[in-house]
């Protein structure tokens, strides 16, 4: 909570939202090698994300959800966050294993930013992030496959 | 000839013209029978002659052509009255030569006559209509020859029908394949043939006589499915149907249906015919196909499901091993931080174990019938707390059993259904206290029955109540606890147990729901048929 505080218009920050402990481990880690500045801060779950998301007033630079969570699923999510005001304009991102169209599809017409399927590698994604925060007219669908080569 | 001056002008002049200018008393005055008729054969005159000849007096206006109270051609065949008899003679070489005919008086004397026909003209030459002239030619006082080659006919008619009629009953009742019956208006039953009794078990004795709506399953009775076949049939002529019938025994058979109204020549309804095939094999088949492609359907989408579940949960233990390796490899000279990781990995791996296992008893329950047996509840629950008794131990569980039924069903299934409930039950106790869990069948309620789908009225069913006083959850969150890989707590579990425990319910016809609150435990409610 004390960085949501200290961050509040801070484009160089990050709100993910993740219910596996590992997988938020990674991704710290992962954001810390590919921007050392960045703050993330997180949410267990979609329940409590949207919980901080309506009770707080930060607006993060990007939004990363996970779609396969308990309670509230990412995509229950990502709809709360699109209807919430200050939150427009910033990137969603849908944060996932699952590389199904179907649920490709479904994360375009909720209006996601970006689909980004986690990579099996961690330098992988340390090069999709990086990338993400620098280069404009990135592809929707991203993976570590398509985007590793540059 | 005096009258030939009243002819209009430019007719011609034949004998067999008659002028509406006759005087009708000298008519009635003449000894031979006589009577005339407008154009459209309503007879509109006749004299005493006529009268004494037909025995009767003819409705003027409203008996047509002929005023006799039965009629035959000279062979004995009957003319319907009110048929017109021959056309008029109008004196040229082509004309119709008179008519021989039978007449028959009420009193049932016959004469044989011969009928001319002439035309009856106005002043303007305009047809009126015909005067009729009967000539009895009869030899004998009542017509004793005419009558006896009548009855001969009429005998010859009777027993040709009879044999004709003999030959189609015959035909009729050795049909094997086919009912084929014959009832009347109101569908009682008035024949029966081989096939009849073949198909619905009755024997002719039993059932002529009796309604064809015993051959109707009582909710099509009370729908009054028979009587609208019979209206039907009497409406467009005929009414088919398929639908299941019962036969004398109450098995059922799946049968065609072919209602024929019969007509009489006045085209009045006096019955139907009906025609029923059974067909109870061709619809088995026909229904085991449909069945078979929605069991194919059914497949299809757990493959489905598969795929889904390959391409997202079986995916993340797998892509945790991997990545933690290369975090490994790149602090390889950290002791500690290598430890960290290789444990991380364990753990990933053994959670795939876990899912690879999961998944496969999930795929593997299957509802084959023959795996169905008599299952006494309480041993399988007894064996399952035989598997748990060092944790039920450990975690010093209270347990409150009653007395469950026994029932038809797969026990190996029954034993993961209670096995999965019960870790559940212990996995999510409260720390606080010790778990307390209660194991008891009850009645299920009125409520019951309309929260659960598969419920039928026909059956008897129990309710297993599973009951905890651990964690428990929000009750909007209950539908999702049954759903494949739905987790509510991301820590424990590979999300498959409940998922596995409503697929076992649901192929013993039974189905399960849970209540709870958070911090009141949960309640599992297991609804099986009593069978």
């Amino acid at each position: 909570m004390s960085i949501l505080n200290k961050h509040i218009m801070g484009s160089r920050s990050c709100f993910l939202v993740e219910d596996d402990e590992d997988d938020r481990e990674i991704f710290t880690l992962a954001l810390k090698k590919a921007e050392a500045d960045f703050v993330c801060s997180t949410a267990k779950n979609g329940k409590e994300a949207i919980e901080k998301a309506l009770s707080g007033d930060f607006v993060p630079g990007y939004i990363f959800v996970d779609l396969n969570m308990p309670l509230v699923s990412g995509r229950d999510c990502i709809r709360a966050f699109k209807k919430i005001e200050r939150f427009k304009g910033v990137p969603i991102i849908a944060y996932t294993t699952s590389s199904f169209s179907k649920d490709i599809r479904e994360m375009r017409d909720l209006g996601a930013t970006h689909y980004l399927v986690k990579p099996t590698s961690f330098s992988a994604l340390v090069h999709i992030l990086t990338e993400l925060f620098h280069e404009e007219n990135l592809p929707f669908f991203l993976t570590s496959g398509v985007n590793a080569g540059h | 000839m005096s009258t030939s001056q009243n002819i209009p002008k430019g007719l011609p002049l034949f004998q067999n013209y008659v002028y509406s200018g006759f005087d009708k008393s000298v008519m009635e005055k003449l000894p031979m029978a006589l009577y005339t008729c407008d154009t459209d054969g309503a007879i509109t005159f006749y004299n005493p002659a006529a009268v004494k000849l037909w025995g009767r007096k003819p409705i003027v206006g409203a008996e047509k052509w002929n005023g006799a109270f039965k009629t035959y051609s000279v062979s004995g065949e009957p003319i319907e009255r009110g048929q017109k008899l021959g056309d008029a003679d109008t004196g040229s070489p082509k004309a119709p030569a008179p008519l021989e005919l039978i007449i028959e008086r009420p009193d049932g004397c016959v004469s044989l006559v011969m009928l001319q026909i002439l035309n009856l003209y106005d002043a303007e030459g305009i047809i009126l209509g015909t005067v009729n002239v009967l000539v009895d030619t009869t030899d004998d006082s009542c017509g004793n020859a005419v009558q006896e080659m009548l009855q001969k006919k009429a005998e010859e008619n009777r027993k040709a029908f009879v044999t004709s009629e003999e030959r189609y009953h015959k035909m009729i009742d050795e049909v094997q394949d086919y009912a084929i019956l014959l009832i009347d208006r109101n569908g009682t039953i008035l024949n029966w043939n081989r096939g009849a009794e073949t198909i619905k078990g009755y024997r002719e004795s039993e059932i002529v006589g009796k309604n064809f709506r015993i051959f109707y399953l009582e909710t099509d009775r009370k729908e009054g499915l028979p009587d609208r076949l019979l209206e039907d049939a009497s409406v467009n002529g005929r009414a088919g149907h398929e639908g299941w019938r019962v036969r004398k025994d109450g098995s059922t058979f799946w049968g065609s249906v072919v209602i024929t109204a019969l007509h009489d020549s006045n085209n009045d309804i006096i019955g139907f015919s009906k025609v029923t095939r059974d067909l109870t094999e061709r619809k088995l088949a026909e229904d085991r196909l449909t069945s078979n492609a929605k069991a194919i359907e059914f497949r299809n989408k757990q493959l489905e499901e598969y795929a889904y579940v390959a391409s997202h949960d079986l995916q993340e233990p797998l892509r945790k091993i991997q990545v933690f390796s290369e975090m490994l490899l790149d602090s390889i000279d950290d002791k500690d931080e290598v430890l960290r990781y290789i444990n991380k990995i364990a753990a990933s791996a053994d959670r795939m174990t876990n899912l690879i296992k999961d998944v496969l008893k999930y795929s593997q329950v299957s509802n084959t019938e023959e795996l169905f047996e008599v299952t006494h509840l309480n041993l399988v629950l007894q064996n399952v707390l035989d598997d748990f008794d060092l944790l039920i131990d450990q975690r010093k569980v209270k347990l409150h059993i009653g007395e469950l039924p026994i029932l038809m069903g797969v026990p190996i299934q029954l034993h993961q259904l209670f096995s999965n409930l019960l870790s559940n039950a212990i996995k999510f106790s409260n720390a606080v206290t010790a778990p307390e869990i209660s194991i008891t069948a009850h009645e299920p309620t009125a409520e019951d029955m309309e929260g659960c789908s598969p419920l039928s009225n026909g059956v008897p069913y129990t309710k297993i109540v599973f009951k905890d006083n651990g964690q428990g959850f929000e009750q909007e969150y209950a539908d999702q606890v049954f759903k494949m890989f739905k987790r509510l707590d991301a820590t424990q579990g590979t999300g498959i147990g409940l998922a596995l425990c409503k697929k076992i319910a649901e192929g013993h016809k039974g189905c399960i729901s849970v209540k709870s609150n958070p911090g009141d435990g949960a309640e599992f409610s297991i609804f099986l048929p009593l069978i």
